[in-house]
């Protein structure tokens, strides 16, 4: 049956979207495009350096890396509740280190030399520095999927816990709350830790 | 007392509902073996902040301003003046979001714009936007300054109609005790209008934008251009220097704005507003018939036409509002005491600043929050400290703190009357760590640290009894902000001082601090408080409190 997705139901679990999505259901993987597409722009444009940016919008990179997850879904083993979330990232963080590549090679404005290019780094390693950026990547690749996931929608997201509960199929507001407090003291091991 | 938290769990909810933390407090309280887990604890905040910024805000890049100034991240431009750009933007050294203030090229005198910003830095007040710093990088002058989220007054009145008059009040207050702070800092503001003042999340009106002020002693030759026709003095209009009067008038007419919901004058022209201005507006209670007659003179003598006839300064309409705003200045008008109770006890509406639309959203009228209050003085001896009770000694060289802890954030003040009855605040004080509004559910030793160090109050002389007066409100209170604006700034070296609280401050707490119901108390054997006696004594924990809380702890001191 083609169901209920839509304004009146925004909330499905992403597992049962995803489910329903790998099933043919357009509307479901609509819905998911929607939940997610305008918070991963935002959130890759911290993770984009502005020179890199000139011919792909930030946006186009997001949807055009999105769209190709959900269509390519019946290929992707999604093991557990947070794998899709933690794939997409993924998915949209190698984007990213592509089109920054592909930036860094291509000739500058003018003439002017590969070495001699401002260098300039993301927003968001110009906002809390390149190294602290490193550590905290390194230590979300060591917690398990379900913790990444509950981060990337908190902490870069900012999905509200009421969102988060339903998205990851949590009883209430307060299990999800309690549940990226635990994984945030898991994070802040993994950084503290060192690497 | 409840069972204490763990602090690492602490800043995890901090962390994880997006709620500031102190990060150099709880680094310091942090034991060695938990301090790498701080340090990355604050690093998370700190992603944390910046996505939140992300995510609410628009996104950088999108328009053809420039991406960066000096260490700051231009995020989106939020306003743009005769003069300079805002953006709100994301400073990397502070970690934080505030508001970037860019003076365009050509735009004045570029020391003039960075002593500006310097003596506008030194206005630190409550209701006065915090000034981070100012700098020049690539060609322009940049004054960055506290993020204030909320409603400005002049949007609040054009969509929610008047204010009620206790909130009016407040305003004035509010406005006034900044406006002295920035006078005492010396500049002027010369810009306060109702688009000016903004009121955030918690209810607090915050007076922003320095970007037309000018300092004191360098004359009006060096004033950048002028403010706001509508809301100028009619001598700036006529080509007069700008005065503190002239602060006082701008300040009147917003209060007279938002009393009657519209703005004082039409003028199709210069010349026509000139002339209606030395006119001044119709009587405020035309404007708005029930108006208590107190209120309405001395909102109309902040705008009498003439400077001489107006209050010499900010401070002095304060202290007019505050007398208009007690029960006494209240009884002519009996019908309005419900009001102002009501929102003095209410914790105001919220609005909501929805910044991908820019609409404001007014949120359904919360009821009145309850919140716990857990308070107890301690005598502090070496190592350790005992939990003191009204009739309990204290003696010349013992060390005083106030233990406490409220169920949400508040503004808390102690107040103590010295052997003459004399007022004085001693919490808080602008020298101290710990400011207001003290965070919710921490275990807080008041006074806490200057410059880091540990801090008590010293019991100096024997006197008979120490009188002392706790306060915690889900707000500022106006009155005591008032006095702690009349304090000097504080300089290193100089010994601290207390503001002294005026008669209208005790007046309008023993207003709402449980004159009702009082515990009998044994007669007094030496001269009683002049101020303090009628306050409930400290009971250690009290749950279902809404408003203003006040209680009292007498200590005896015998000779």
């Amino acid at each position: 049956m083609k169901t209920r997705i839509g304004d009146a139901s925004p909330m499905l679990a992403t597992s049962e979207l995803l489910q329903m999505a790998k099933q043919g259901d357009v509307q479901a993987r609509d819905a998911l495009l929607a939940r997610y597409l305008p918070r991963l722009g935002r959130w890759a444009s911290g993770r984009l350096p502005l020179y890199a940016r000139s011919l792909l919008d930030t946006q186009d990179l997001v949807q055009e890396t999105l769209v190709r997850v959900l269509q390519g879904l019946d290929r992707i083993e999604v093991r557990g509740p947070g794998g899709f979330q933690a794939y997409v990232r993924q998915a949209v963080l190698n984007r990213i280190r592509d089109q920054v590549r592909w930036a860094a090679r291509r000739p500058g404005p003018e003439g002017v030399s590969e070495e001699l290019r401002d260098p300039a780094p993301s927003p968001l390693e110009h906002a809390i520095g390149a190294d602290v950026l490193a550590r905290y990547e390194r230590a979300l690749e060591r917690l398990d999927d379900d913790e990444r996931q509950l981060l990337h929608l908190r902490i870069e997201l900012d999905f509200d816990y009421q969102e988060i509960a339903a998205m990851t199929g949590r009883p209430s507001r307060d299990a999800a709350r309690m549940a990226i407090q635990r994984a945030l003291a898991r994070l802040a091991e993994a950084m503290g830790d060192g690497d | 007392m409840a069972t204490e938290r763990d602090p690492i769990d602490e800043l995890l909810a901090s962390i994880s509902d997006g709620r500031s933390v102190d990060w150099d407090d709880a680094t310091r309280r942090a034991p060695p073996t938990q301090r790498a887990r701080v340090a990355a604890l604050r690093n998370v905040s700190h992603i944390a902040a910046f996505s939140r910024s992300m995510q609410r805000g628009g996104q950088p890049g999108v328009s053809a301003t420039p991406e960066r100034w000096g260490d700051m991240l231009l995020l989106e431009g939020i306003g743009s003046g005769a003069h300079a750009d805002v953006y709100r933007a994301w400073d990397a050294r502070l970690q934080r979001e505030v508001a970037l203030k860019l003076v365009r090229a050509g735009a004045g005198d570029e020391a003039s714009w960075l002593e500006e910003g310097r003596a506008a830095a030194r206005a630190r007040h409550p209701h006065v936007v915090a000034i981070h710093g100012v700098d020049r990088h690539d060609g322009r002058v940049g004054l960055w300054m506290e993020l204030v989220r909320g409603v400005t007054l002049e949007r609040q009145v054009q969509e929610h109609g008047l204010l009620e008059l206790a909130e009016a009040a407040r305003l004035g207050s509010e406005i006034g005790s900044a406006l002295a702070a920035v006078h005492g800092a010396g500049t002027l503001h010369r810009d306060v209008k109702p688009a000016n003042i903004v009121r955030d999340a918690e209810g607090r009106h915050v007076l922003t934008d320095f970007g037309l002020g000018l300092r004191r002693d360098e004359g009006p030759r060096a004033a950048p251009p002028s403010g706001t026709p509508m809301y100028m003095a009619p001598e700036l209009l006529a080509g007069a220097p700008a005065t503190e009067r002239s602060d006082v008038y701008s300040l009147g007419m917003t209060l007279w704005f938002a009393l009657a919901g519209r703005h004082p004058f039409e003028a199709a022209s210069l010349p026509e507003l000139i002339e209606a201005a030395r006119r001044g507006p119709m009587p405020l209670r035309t404007a708005r018939p029930g108006i208590p007659s107190a209120l309405a003179a001395a909102v109309e003598r902040a705008i009498a036409p003439a400077p001489e006839a107006r209050f010499a300064g900010p401070r002095e309409l304060v202290e007019a509002l505050a007398v208009a705003s007690s029960p006494r200045g209240w009884r002519a008008h009996p019908h309005r005491v419900a009001a102002l109770g009501g929102a003095l006890l209410a914790v105001v509406a919220v609005f909501v600043l929805w910044r991908s639309t820019s609409r404001v959203v007014d949120a359904p009228p919360p009821a009145p929050p309850t919140y716990t209050v857990e308070a107890s003085f301690l005598r502090r001896d070496a190592g350790a400290a005992t939990r003191l009770a009204t009739g309990d000694r204290v003696r010349p060289g013992d060390r005083l703190s106030l233990e406490l802890r409220t169920s949400r954030p508040a503004w808390v003040y102690v107040l103590n009357e010295d052997e003459r009855g004399e007022r004085y605040l001693l919490f808080p004080q602008p020298r101290f760590d710990l400011q207001n509004p003290l965070p919710a559910e921490s275990a807080l030793v008041l006074p806490g640290p200057v410059g880091g160090a540990e801090n008590a109050w010293t019991v100096t002389s024997a006197g008979g009894r120490e009188y002392f007066l706790v306060v915690a409100s889900p707000e500022p209170v106006a009155e005591l902000e008032a006095d702690l604006g009349r304090l000097p700034a504080p300089r290193p070296g100089r010994p601290v001082d207390y503001a002294r609280v005026g008669e209208a401050a005790v007046e309008r707490l023993r207003g709402v601090g449980g004159v009702a119901a009082l515990p009998q108390q044994a007669a007094p054997a030496t001269p009683r408080s002049r101020a303090f006696d009628d306050f409930r004594a400290l009971a250690g924990r009290e749950t279902g409190i809404t408003g203003t809380w006040v209680r009292q702890v007498v200590l005896e001191n015998p000779p």
